[in-house]
């Protein structure tokens, strides 16, 4: 019941705001929003869920968003196969960094996800002949069907339908033998371990899966913003990421795309006069009141009010 | 016939040795304690046989099958079970859960079927549920399937953790202090257990410090002292065993 409402009603915000928004610039916005919440509950899924840190995300990001520009500028290919090829490699690079993880904890893992994003950001600039380096790639199409360009609202529907998506396969997969042993070993890895479940694997899985959403992420900006520069893939945005998961709940199915869109649009709200140069500063602060006093993020209480308003009541026959 | 053999396993923490050249065989179907006093290298013992401690040299069999340096995880599924001295449950999952968790390794379905919510990925959850459920009604929290283990009493922690042990349908199961902090009435779910367990062929073996416990249960018991056997027997030799009484009261 609380669930098809909650599909339902998610369904007809995406559907209805392009119809409603015509400023072009706020749809732009919200198409950044989606973007960051897709990847947002990629970490929700690393962190909330399996127990592991990446302060490396933008890192798998660039890695999406560099190859499918890539296949689609330089290889010719359509827009779903460089955006698939983004997501396989992302993939591909989450494994190879859940390796450390079978040994590392907290700070020493984060660590290793700091170097990532770094290595991945000096590769970035100095690969020049793929990347373009410093200078920028150039030229990435935008998104079209049938020969017609799309239009920003419905580059919005494309993009809220792919994250409806990805929370429904993470809401599946939580809600299955997978999600508890994930669960299970975000509290104690060796009791799992006790219970026949290889926590290597599920390491493995987790890094691959929020890999590829962020690797979808990127993918979804290049062709979004048709230019690429080092910028937006450094360790800022990686702790940026990470703020957002965080200030949406990350134990939370809605956390990363409370917190995706919460902190994308949130700047721009304080971007008013003679605040400008504050505004920044400001993102931060409410940010850290949030961690502070809502350590549980914005998610839940989000939810117990949506409760309080249509009083539907708690399913506990599934989880607590 | 035994169903775990050790041969001279040693297991060293730096300098102290906890574990010293043991071979020890466990009689299949049966009831083994362990005893000891404190630091004698007890759940050491557990500990490495499981995989939890790598082994510093010796071999490990079960079932005639060597799983020396094995990881934890294939371990538990050839049949091995433990429970722990300090109860480890998963603190952010339902009781329920806490069992569906052991039972991983019974599902078929991958990542498609269950994205897909396909009906034998259904059936297989609803049959791991009813399982669950029985495991549950087997200790005696039934009613508190879908609670959190939180702030449960420390003697319906300790059947949970028994019950989650138990989803992996073990052959050799390893109970670390199970009596330990129990009240009167929890200790006759425990004892009675121990009965269960014995009747459905699941061999155990037992570490515990309560001796009246031992006493009742235990077809035979080792005696651990500075990581070494010093005795094996029955109870009723083992208690009159001058070098047990040594080690449990000191010289003279």
């Amino acid at each position: 019941m609380k669930k098809t409402i909650f599909v339902i009603g998610a369904i007809l915000l995406i559907i209805l705001f392009p119809l409603f928004v015509k400023n072009s610039y706020h749809l732009y916005l919200m198409n950044r929003a989606l973007i960051h919440a897709i990847l947002a509950t990629g970490l929700v899924f690393l962190t909330g869920f399996a127990g592991q840190i990446s302060l490396g995300q933008a890192g798998f990001y660039a890695i999406g968003a560099y190859s499918s520009a890539y296949f689609t500028v330089k290889l010719g290919m359509p827009i779903v196969v460089g955006v698939i090829a983004g997501i396989v490699i992302s993939v591909i690079a989450g494994f190879l960094l859940s390796i450390p993880s079978f040994k590392l904890k907290a700070f020493f893992l984060s660590l290793v996800t700091i170097a990532f994003g770094q290595i991945v950001w000096m590769l970035v600039i100095n690969l020049t002949p793929i990347t373009g380096g410093p200078y920028g790639f150039f030229g990435i199409p935008f998104y079209s069907f049938g020969g017609e360009m799309l239009s920003f609202g419905q580059v919005f529907w494309l993009f809220g339908g792919l994250l409806l998506l990805s929370v429904f396969i993470m809401f599946r997969i939580k809600h299955s033998h997978f999600g508890r042993a994930m669960l299970a070993m975000n509290d104690d890895d060796v009791a799992t371990e006790t219970c026949g479940i290889s926590t290597k694997k599920l390491k493995i899985a987790a890094f691959g899966f929020s890999a590829g959403l962020a690797g979808l992420a990127g993918a979804l900006y290049a062709h979004l913003a048709g230019f690429l520069s080092p910028e937006p893939f450094t360790f800022f945005e990686s702790s940026n990421f990470v703020a957002m998961a965080v200030v949406g709940g990350l134990r939370h199915m809605s956390g990363g795309v409370v917190g995706g869109i919460g902190l994308t649009l949130l700047p721009e709200f304080l971007r008013f006069g003679g605040w400008e140069n504050y505004y920044l500063m400001v993102t931060s602060l409410i940010v850290i009141v949030i961690v502070i006093f809502m350590p549980m993020g914005l998610g839940p209480i989000l939810e117990s009010l949506f409760r309080k308003v249509f009083r539907v009541k708690r399913n506990n026959t599934k989880t607590l | 016939m035994d169903i775990l053999r050790t041969e001279n396993m040693t297991k060293r923490f730096g300098g102290v040795v906890a574990n010293n050249d043991l071979s020890i065989g466990i009689p299949e179907g049966e009831i083994t304690a362990l005893i000891g006093p404190n630091g004698s290298g007890k759940t050491t013992f557990i500990n490495v046989v499981t995989g939890v401690h790598p082994i510093t040299s010796g071999k490990v069999y079960f079932k005639d099958q060597d799983i020396t340096g094995m990881e934890i995880n294939r371990i538990s599924r050839l049949g091995i079970a433990r429970t722990f001295q300090k109860i480890r449950l998963f603190e952010n999952l339902s009781v329920i859960e806490n069992v569906l968790v052991a039972r991983k390794s019974f599902y078929k379905s991958g990542p498609l079927s269950v994205v897909l919510g396909t009906p034998s990925f259904r059936k297989e959850e609803k049959e791991n549920r009813e399982k669950a459920m029985e495991l549950l009604e087997l200790v005696g929290l039934e009613d508190n399937a879908y609670d959190s283990p939180k702030g449960m009493a420390y003697g319906l922690r300790r059947c949970l953790e028994i019950a989650r042990a138990l989803a992996l349908e073990p052959q050799l199961i390893f109970l670390d202090e199970p009596a330990a902090g129990m009240t009167r009435d929890e200790f006759k779910v425990i004892m009675n257990l121990m009965m269960i367990l014995k009747e459905k062929g699941i061999t155990t073996l037992l570490v515990e410090h309560t001796m009246d416990f031992i006493k009742a249960v235990a077809d035979w018991v080792y005696v651990l002292n500075f990581g070494q056997i010093i005795a094996k027997g029955t109870f009723d030799v083992i208690e009159k065993d001058p070098l047990v009484l040594k080690a449990y009261l000191g010289e003279d």
